[in-house]
């Protein structure tokens, strides 16, 4: 079986700063609306004050996330055109030529990675910086991550380095597209 | 919900940029390929960050770090930023990497909002009524402006005011002078200030504790501390960008070090790295510390050999010759001066701690070492923030956590630094310093701005007010000083100060004030350097990038085309070129740092390190105190200050951290009528008021006020809501953040917003200085800009 | 209205699909048959909902790309069944203007694109069920498009060609009837069902609905008054009266069809409810 190619997230040590995205942005040159990667924020547990004293079980946690590469790309069995497409690495690329932006894609991604491009009328995603990766660089986010929390490569080698772990509270089931991704949990976000 | 002029249209940002190269190629981003195969045909001709030319560059604003960022210029266009990435990237050698606010530049640079051309009013001021001017007219203008000040009300009547959008480099120095201070001291001198927005409470009380020159333990031994406990500090979301703070929380819990936050907040840094957060009321910090003490002191958990030993004024025993008995700490803790035990009970009343969280944590502080007490900084920006700051000290003397590897004096962190030369900026003739925070003051004042009614130092009467504002990268005159609505009033009188000069990239809300205005490049369009460190002493070097955009010009061309009009350009640039300047500035690096490059290298790379240390705050101090004493008047940390005993105002100003209850406190009767604490906390998504004109960054964190559910509920709110935050100094909308993350009876309206009034003058953007006081604080003469008693309703 | 495109394409092609159905039915039953109104209705209807599906597309021009995928898309096949119906109901309309007289063959074509139809809102249906939006998941979605389809297809067949029509309305109200039930008696228990429901998605669709809750009203009392009129006025002789109670039963089956539809669309959220 080919390589597949996929990111790590130490989510336990993400403060949710958003340089990746705003780098992924830049990088892309990404509109308004239109996040190719993006830090979703999870909070809940409540704070009261009860006789005059204060009591909580809040937690606030935060997870980066991109494309995640999937082995059963939904998206790419949904697609019509055949526009979404396995890369040799593994990794699902876009071919933006074949793309009618029927939009299918995103129905079909529980991860709500593909995006609507209005000015081009296609869909746009991450591509894990492919441009970067065939010249021997890391892709922007990771490169940017000020927190050292996010890692791309093999996904067996990160498997055997970081665990199996793809599933989280907040996240959909790995067994609907098995992503290339494996997470470090933060301790509320354990399921 | 953003106002017009905070949306960036793609298509204008990329016609416009093209236009500036000359080309209508600059779409080149989006990858293109076969697909056919599997195989990316990327075309890495077009990636905005492969063939491409890639220049070192700064950012350089008002945070805890400054960072390289590496731009990749094709055809003359910026089109993207990387950071640093050079070096093995370990605790011992960590790249420099730019936070989100350093990824968004190319914002600023091709924001289409730029100032463009000078500018000159025309209506009245602050009515948004401009005319194009050349800049032979506006420097004219500006220099004949300067000399009638300067001969009509003299040279202390002109102020550079407090800014700090441009707080880096060697020409472009907003906050301490650069090229605009060595002008106007080349004139004859100008009135400048003292203490700053940031932690003016802090830096004026600190030295009366441990005198001049005090300092922490460095973000490099987190990591060696057993016990972390921080008060108010959030470096998660301020202190983000390389070699910062924030990593080393990481190398910290890491390492197993059990971290606890005391924070009204559940701040960023609370989720990502705390073990407990504990809740508190803003303003009530210094009781929680007297909590704490009494639980210490009455279970003899103290150390009392290292309070014997290194402080004065913990306890009878030891306090400086005739003071009267019952003034200790330790008296005021027992309750012998003023009758009131100061029990987790009472403590808990006042902060809402709970009585036993007050006990456990002073057990497991006295118990635990070594630990590292922390303190930040919006702690501290309170009515009573002087003694707020001084009170965290206390905990690190009661259980000897000061001087020893993996403690902390319950100071913000120390660093090391890189000794760089700057460009220099002259002797200041004037001596008379006025308060950052009370400049409104000496205008409103007129001659009648004095030491004794507003904190004027170097002299005991300001003898004409301020007549000439410099505001140079600044958004203090408005945005960031207190009560907007009582400040653009103050302003509109054009007989008060009588000039107004703005200097910016974009037309702030401080810039609607000016009379004048300049049109700054940014530090893209020109060379220059910077440096910064915490956990690594940090230089850099930015090249220009780009030609400067539109009619925009260096701050160092406008100074020297005023000095030319004013008969001093000789004086002025000596003959050099700025590259000379640069150039002895750092032969001051290279003397210092025998691996400095050359400047031909520095230029090239645009970065230098030195390396990781450990500094241990008074490490030689604990060590030999009778060798290294500190320098306070009895050598020792002074818990008990004389200087302040001396100042006679026991309420407001007590000699030793009391709790100090304050108007627009959580005791305040006010609360019937306006019953939420309103604090303003820093968001990541700006540094102060620079980037809020970012969609970028609005749209990662839109400005939002944070609410508690108990609070919202109780009055029909639900999150995304519209609602009005008021009081009786203005008016404030915006969408409601309804969460958890922050305790019931406060709301926090993130700083920096830009001030932007709708026809009722309700403020619809967000700024939390729309509600907040002019009143300084007691000691300081500084800003308690969260200490803001309000009512939240929905619209 | 950034669903309208999807929603007139499928209401359009359902309604059409209906209409060939009846028209069908209609054939085999009444042998001179010929229900003309209909059957250009249904082109109609059907050119109607393909043109539609292309304009939404971002890149309409090359919409025969999505013709490339059929071994793997469900979105694929459904553009092929949707053409071929259409196809075959143009085919079956150009057969009865050009060669009237050749009975056998309009039969046999307008049957064939029935069944074409038929299997097509199974495909359509597929898209959806086999999405990553939880709220579409389920036979609930076949019961939707179906009972449309069948609702819609059965009162525009009467009301189109009343005159030829008019013997088999007991049929049709039956049909109408039949449908409308099997969808409440499906649907509403889903959605009660989905309350309860923990998946984020689904409360998220479901928070969508509740700012819907107007249109959602009005999306079941125009189907149940639709389908009460035409039943109620099956056991009438045809006559003015009659013809205008099934032409508002008609009307307000196709819109509250259409409002319904629409909020499915609206209701996307996909995954756990990241958005």
């Amino acid at each position: 079986m080919a390589k597949r190619y996929g990111f790590y997230v130490d989510q336990e040590n993400c403060i949710g700063c958003f340089t990746c995205q705003i780098a992924c942005k830049d990088k892309n040159d990404l509109p308004d609306g239109v996040l190719w990667r993006k830090v979703y924020e999870f909070s809940g547990g409540t704070t009261i004050e009860e006789n005059g004293v204060f009591k909580s079980n809040v937690f606030a946690y935060w997870l980066s996330m991109a494309c995640n590469h999937c082995e059963d790309a939904k998206c790419v069995t949904g697609c019509p055109t055949g526009a979404m497409h396995y890369g040799a690495d593994g990794t699902v690329q876009h071919n933006p030529d074949l793309c009618i932006g029927c939009q299918y894609c995103r129905m079909n991604c529980p991860y709500d990675a593909p995006k609507f491009m209005e000015d081009k009328g296609i869909i746009g995603k991450c591509d894990a910086c492919i441009d970067l990766r065939e010249t021997g660089k890391n892709p922007a986010c990771v490169d940017a991550c000020i927190m050292r929390v996010l890692e791309f490569g093999p996904i067996d080698e990160l498997r055997a380095k970081h665990g199996e772990l793809a599933d989280i509270k907040g996240l959909p089931d790995s067994n609907i597209t098995k992503p290339s991704l494996v997470i470090n949990p933060h301790k509320a976000a354990i399921k | 919900m953003l106002s017009k002029g905070f949306e960036i249209s793609r298509r204008s940002f990329l016609k416009w940029s093209a236009a500036v190269a000359g080309t209508s190629t600059l779409v080149g981003c989006m990858p293109t390929g076969s697909g056919v195969d599997g195989q990316s045909a990327v075309s890495q001709m077009e990636s905005s960050q492969l063939n491409t030319e890639i220049k070192p560059s700064i950012c350089w604003h008002n945070c805890g770090g400054r960072c390289q960022i590496n731009a990749h210029v094709r055809d003359g266009v910026v089109l993207s930023f990387t950071t640093d990435n050079e070096g093995p990237d370990t605790p011992d050698d960590l790249q420099a990497r730019a936070c989100s606010k350093g990824r968004a530049q190319r914002q600023r640079l091709y924001h289409p909002d730029r100032l463009k051309y000078p500018m000159k009013r025309v209506g009245e001021r602050g009515e948004g009524k401009w005319e194009q001017i050349s800049w032979d007219e506006a420097l004219d203008i500006t220099a004949s402006e300067l000399d009638r000040i300067i001969e009509q009300y003299g040279n202390d009547s002109v102020y550079i005011i407090y800014a700090s959008g441009v707080i880096a480099g060697a020409f472009n120095q907003s906050y301490v002078g650069g090229a605009t201070l060595r002008l106007l001291n080349l004139l004859g001198g100008c009135l400048t200030f003292y203490g700053n927005y940031s932690q003016a409470c802090y830096m004026y009380a600190i030295p009366y504790m441990f005198g001049p020159g005090y300092g922490g333990s460095s973000p490099t031994t987190f990591e060696d501390a057993e016990l972390m406990v921080v008060f108010g500090d959030n470096p998660a979301s301020t202190r983000v960008g390389g070699l910062n703070s924030t990593y080393y929380f990481k190398l910290a819990k890491k390492n197993g070090t059990r971290i606890i936050v005391i924070d009204p907040r559940y701040s960023d840094t609370v989720g990502a790295f705390a073990d407990e957060w504990i809740p508190i009321k803003p303003t009530t910090d210094s009781a929680l510390v007297a909590g704490m003490a009494y639980v210490m002191v009455t279970e003899g958990l103290h150390d009392q050999g290292f309070l014997d030993r290194y402080c004065i004024g913990f306890d009878e025993e030891h306090m400086p010759e005739g003071i009267p008995a019952g003034n200790s700490y330790k008296s005021y803790i027992l309750g012998e001066s003023d009758g009131q035990p100061k029990t987790p009970e009472w403590a808990s009343a006042i902060t809402g701690v709970p009585v036993e969280t007050i006990i456990r944590l002073a057990r497991e502080i006295a118990g635990t070492k070594p630990c590292f007490i922390l303190q930040g900084r919006g702690m501290q920006r309170h009515m009573n923030g002087e003694f707020q700051a001084l009170s965290v000290p206390i905990l690190a003397m009661m259980t000897g956590n000061i001087g020893k590897l993996g403690t902390n004096p319950g100071l913000y962190e120390g660093y090391p630094a890189v000794k760089m030369g700057s460009f220099p900026t002259g002797e200041n003739p004037v001596k008379t310093k006025v308060s950052f925070f009370m400049f409104t003051d000496a205008i409103e004042k007129g001659g009648n701005h004095t030491k004794e009614n507003g904190g004027l130092q170097g002299a005991e009467r300001l003898e004409n007010g301020i007549k000439f504002i410099w505001n140079y990268g600044g958004n203090a005159l408005i945005n960031q000083h207190s009560d907007v609505n009582r400040t653009t009033e103050l302003l509109k009188d054009t007989s008060k100060c009588e000039f107004i000069l703005g200097i910016d990239n974009f037309m702030t809300p401080s810039m609607e004030y000016a009379d004048l205005i300049l049109p700054d490049i940014t530090q893209f369009e020109q060379e220059e350097i910077a440096t910064r460190a915490l956990g690594q002493g940090l230089a850099l070097y930015g090249q220009k990038l780009v030609e400067p955009m539109y009619d925009c010009k260096s701050v160092y061309e406008i100074c020297s085309e005023l000095a030319k009009r004013l008969g001093v350009l000789e004086e002025f640039d000596e003959g050099k070129t700025q590259e000379e300047y640069l150039r002895e500035a750092l032969e001051v690096a290279q003397e210092a740092h025998p691996d400095f490059p050359s400047f031909e290298e520095f230029r090239e790379k645009g970065i230098y390190k030195t390396e990781a240390t450990k500094i241990i705050a008074y490490k030689d101090f604990v060590e030999d105190p009778a060798g290294n004493p500190l320098p306070t008047p009895s050598g020792k940390i002074e818990i008990f200050s004389q200087a302040l005993y001396d100042m006679n105002n026991p309420e407001r100003i007590p000699a030793i951290p009391k709790y100090v209850a304050v108007p627009e406190g959580p005791e305040d009767p006010l609360k019937d009528k306006f019953p939420i604490q309103c604090i303003g906390h820093h968001s990541k998504r700006r540094i102060h008021s620079t980037f809020d004109n970012s969609s970028w960054l609005e749209e990662a964190e839109p400005q939002m006020l944070w609410i508690n559910p108990q609070d919202a509920a109780a009055r029909g709110i639900k999150n995304g809501d519209m609602v009005k935050i008021f009081n009786d100094r203005g008016t404030v909308r915006v969408k409601a953040k309804v969460t958890p993350r922050l305790i019931p009876g406060v709301c926090s309206l993130p700083q920096g917003a830009w001030y932007t009034p709708d026809e009722n003058g309700v403020d619809i953007r967000g700024n939390i200085n729309t509600l907040t006081t002019w009143e300084p604080t007691a000691l300081a003469w500084g800003n308690p800009q969260h200490t803001n008693l309000v009512q939240v309703e929905k619209v | 209205m950034e669903h309208m495109s999807l929603t007139l394409f499928s209401i359009c092609l359902q309604a059409a699909i209906g209409i060939m159905v009846f028209v069908s039915i209609g054939k085999l039953i009444n042998k001179d048959g010929i229900f003309k109104n209909a059957m250009f209705v249904a082109a109609g209807l059907g050119i109607i909902g393909l043109l539609s599906s292309v304009l939404h597309l971002g890149r309409p021009f090359k919409a025969f790309f999505a013709l490339n995928q059929f071994a793997s898309s469900w979105l694929s096949r459904e553009i092929w069944f949707s053409s071929l119906f259409v196809g075959l109901t143009v085919l079956a309309v150009l057969i009865l203007m050009q060669r009237p007289q050749n009975r056998t063959a309009i039969k046999g074509v307008s049957l064939l694109s029935a069944v074409v139809g038929l299997v097509a809102i199974a495909v359509m249906s597929s898209v959806f069920t086999s999405s990553s939006v939880p709220f579409w998941h389920g036979t609930v979605t076949f019961v939707e498009f179906y009972a449309a389809a069948i609702s819609m297809g059965a009162i525009l067949f009467l009301f189109l060609s009343i005159s030829e029509a008019g013997s088999l309305k007991k049929l049709v109200a039956a049909a109408v009837a039949a449908a409308v039930i099997i969808q409440v008696l499906v649907v509403v228990p889903n959605l009660i069902s989905l309350a309860n429901d923990s998946n984020e998605a689904i409360i998220g669709s479901l928070a969508i609905l509740n700012g819907m809750a107007t249109a959602g009203i009005l999306k079941w009392l125009c189907i149940l008054i639709g389908a009460v009129l035409v039943v109620w006025s099956a056991k009438d002789e045809i006559s003015p009266a009659v013809t205008n109670t099934v032409m508002v039963s008609a009307l307000l089956l196709f819109v509250g069809q259409l409002v319904g539809r629409y909020m499915f669309y609206a209701a996307m959220v996909v995954g756990s409810g990241l958005s």
